[in-house]
């Protein structure tokens, strides 16, 4: 069958000329903010409406079995504890309170919460934002390339953040920003996370090494090779971190392997707060598990839940008391008591926050008490 | 199914993040097998060139609604397939209205090719939803299954365009391309 492999006639030249218009298309993505435009679901509501009126009983019936189909009709209308959810959703970000009143940023991605959850830090295309909840913008900062992943230190005086390849840092008041790493993004995922307690900043380098590096004294603390990495993600005591790549495992904050998960993915991965015990998911032949390991060389796990298809993103409650299972495959978020398991599910939540049946929202975390 | 691999996760995650370098390399992966699989369904390397072409501008419209964790291959070649069967439709029914030269004129096959001489020639006989499903089974390596997915077609569909179509080309070429 070598046929198959040999080039169709003008592939390779018809390549090089669709490759500038892809790349002109994204150029121009990049620097234009989208908005959405709710009118054709507005007047879809509305039409159902006055359907749904104009017919009392079987009407209502009607209305009851259709609402879920073809409205957006929210179903999250609090969250079991205090505090608030950030979701990044295809054309903004979302901020949920403690009583399901929800706001929505337009045009921002990428978003995350200062430490106390006064502030969000987020992208807008070469632009990152600091601003308060509401939408109140308090300082925003420019670059020459796209920004992703703004991050707060612990105490919110350091925002670490990609500007195009590079890793770069600013205050939390916007001054003092500086270059870290001029090419940190590599051929592997765009990640990063501070060490708790500190402004040493853990990343994926260009070389395919993860990168403790104290930014403050701009020394590099430790170095380990690491290929394809996804996600890394600390303890709140800084002790523990967890790799997610080809080989999951968390490591010391020396670097040194405290336990290994096999291989495959077990992402997303959340470590409880204020405890050294971390939650992941497995998945396996099409379902998903949440998995709680604990002790000091994680040999005690315990399966939490299990369901069919992907979970997007896992996030604990500020106290630690729920963990919000974003079941993608069902088109729910979950709300899982960690104590005595009960469980709350919010369906529909692709259209709670605009990003369709398959919905793309990610979770930007729960905060704050 | 090839192309569902971390690096590829990793270029679109780095697209996402506005990298040009990493929206490059996961056009230039899947380029060549969106090109060729289009070519295949429709004899028309200009018409090839616009629906692989589309099929990418589509991705980058659509990159920050796209799921890092589900394989992009699949997605992508979804759409170069549908568009280049209902492409075909429109041409044959230009046919009837009498407009068959433009596809003939911008479909000159190189000469030297072995798609033109044979395999892509033999293709073209083919209805264009025979010529997907095969082009699905041998060039893009997706099981009958994933085929039945990917199209909305029952399995059992799916097993007979995939029988009778590769009893033409084996009868047209000579041999057996199972």
């Amino acid at each position: 069958m070598t046929r198959w492999r040999d080039p169709a006639p003008d592939e390779r030249e018809s390549g090089e000329r669709s490759w500038e218009v892809v790349r002109r298309a994204y150029a121009e993505r990049l620097t234009a903010p989208r908005r959405r435009d709710r009118r054709p679901l507005l007047a879809l509501v509305a039409a159902v409406v006055v359907l749904a009126a104009a017919l009392s009983p079987p009407g209502l019936a009607v209305w009851g079995s259709l609402r879920d189909a073809v409205t957006s009709e929210d179903h999250l209308l609090s969250l079991p504890t205090r505090g608030r959810v950030l979701v990044n959703a295809q054309s903004g970000v979302w901020v949920v309170d403690g009583d399901g009143s929800k706001r929505f940023l337009d045009g921002y991605a990428d978003a995350s919460w200062s430490p106390h959850g006064l502030y969000l830090a987020a992208a807008r295309g070469n632009e990152l934002v600091a601003m308060e909840p509401n939408g109140h913008v308090h300082w925003e900062l420019a670059r020459a390339r796209p920004i992703g992943m703004p991050r707060w230190s612990y105490e919110g005086f350091r925002i670490a953040y990609f500007a195009g390849r590079a890793l770069r840092v600013v205050n939390g008041d916007g001054t003092g920003d500086r270059l870290v790493s001029p090419n940190a993004l590599g051929s592997g995922l765009p990640t990063l996370a501070w060490r708790p307690g500190t402004h040493e900043l853990l990343y994926t380098d260009n070389r395919a090494r993860l990168v403790l590096r104290d930014v403050d004294t701009n020394r590099i603390l430790w170095a380990r090779a690491s290929r394809s990495t996804e996600d890394v993600t600390w303890s709140d005591d800084g002790q523990r971190v967890f790799i997610a790549d080809s080989h999951p495992r968390v490591l010391d904050a020396s670097g040194r392997l405290v336990a290994a998960f096999g291989t495959g993915t077990v992402l997303p991965a959340a470590f409880v707060p204020h405890s050294r015990a971390l939650a992941l998911v497995r998945n396996t032949n099409r379902s998903s598990t949440v998995y709680i390991y604990s002790g000091p060389r994680y040999m005690r796990h315990r399966s939490v839940f299990s369901g069919a298809g992907s979970f997007g993103g896992i996030a604990w409650s500020p106290d630690a008391r729920w963990l919000l299972v974003d079941w993608r495959g069902a088109d729910q978020w979950l709300f899982i008591r960690s104590a005595a398991v009960r469980r709350i599910a919010v369906r529909n939540i692709g259209n709670t926050f605009d990003s369709g049946p398959e919905h793309y929202a990610s979770l930007g975390g729960w905060c704050c008490p | 199914m090839a192309g569902s691999d971390r690096g590829e996760r990793a270029w679109v995650r780095g697209a996402q993040h506005g990298s040009v370098a990493d929206l490059e390399a996961l056009f230039r992966h899947h380029w060549p097998r969106a090109y060729r699989a289009a070519y295949l369904v429709v004899h028309d390397s200009a018409a090839a060139e616009d629906i692989a072409q589309e099929a990418f501008l589509a991705a980058v419209r659509s990159l920050d609604r796209f799921d890092r964790r589900r394989p992009f291959a699949p997605w992508l070649h979804r759409i170069v397939v549908n568009r280049a069967i209902d492409w075909s439709r429109a041409r044959a029914l230009r046919r009837e209205a009498g407009d068959a030269a433009l596809g003939t004129i911008a479909g000159a096959p190189a000469p030297g090719n072995p798609h033109a001489r044979s395999l892509a020639s033999a293709l073209a006989e083919l209805p264009p939803e025979q010529r997907a499903v095969i082009v699905l089974r041998h060039l893009l390596e997706y099981t009958p299954g994933e085929i039945a997915e990917l199209t909305g077609l029952p399995r059992g569909t799916v097993n007979s365009r995939l029988r009778r179509g590769l009893d033409h080309l084996a009868e047209r070429l000579g041999e057996d391309l199972e």
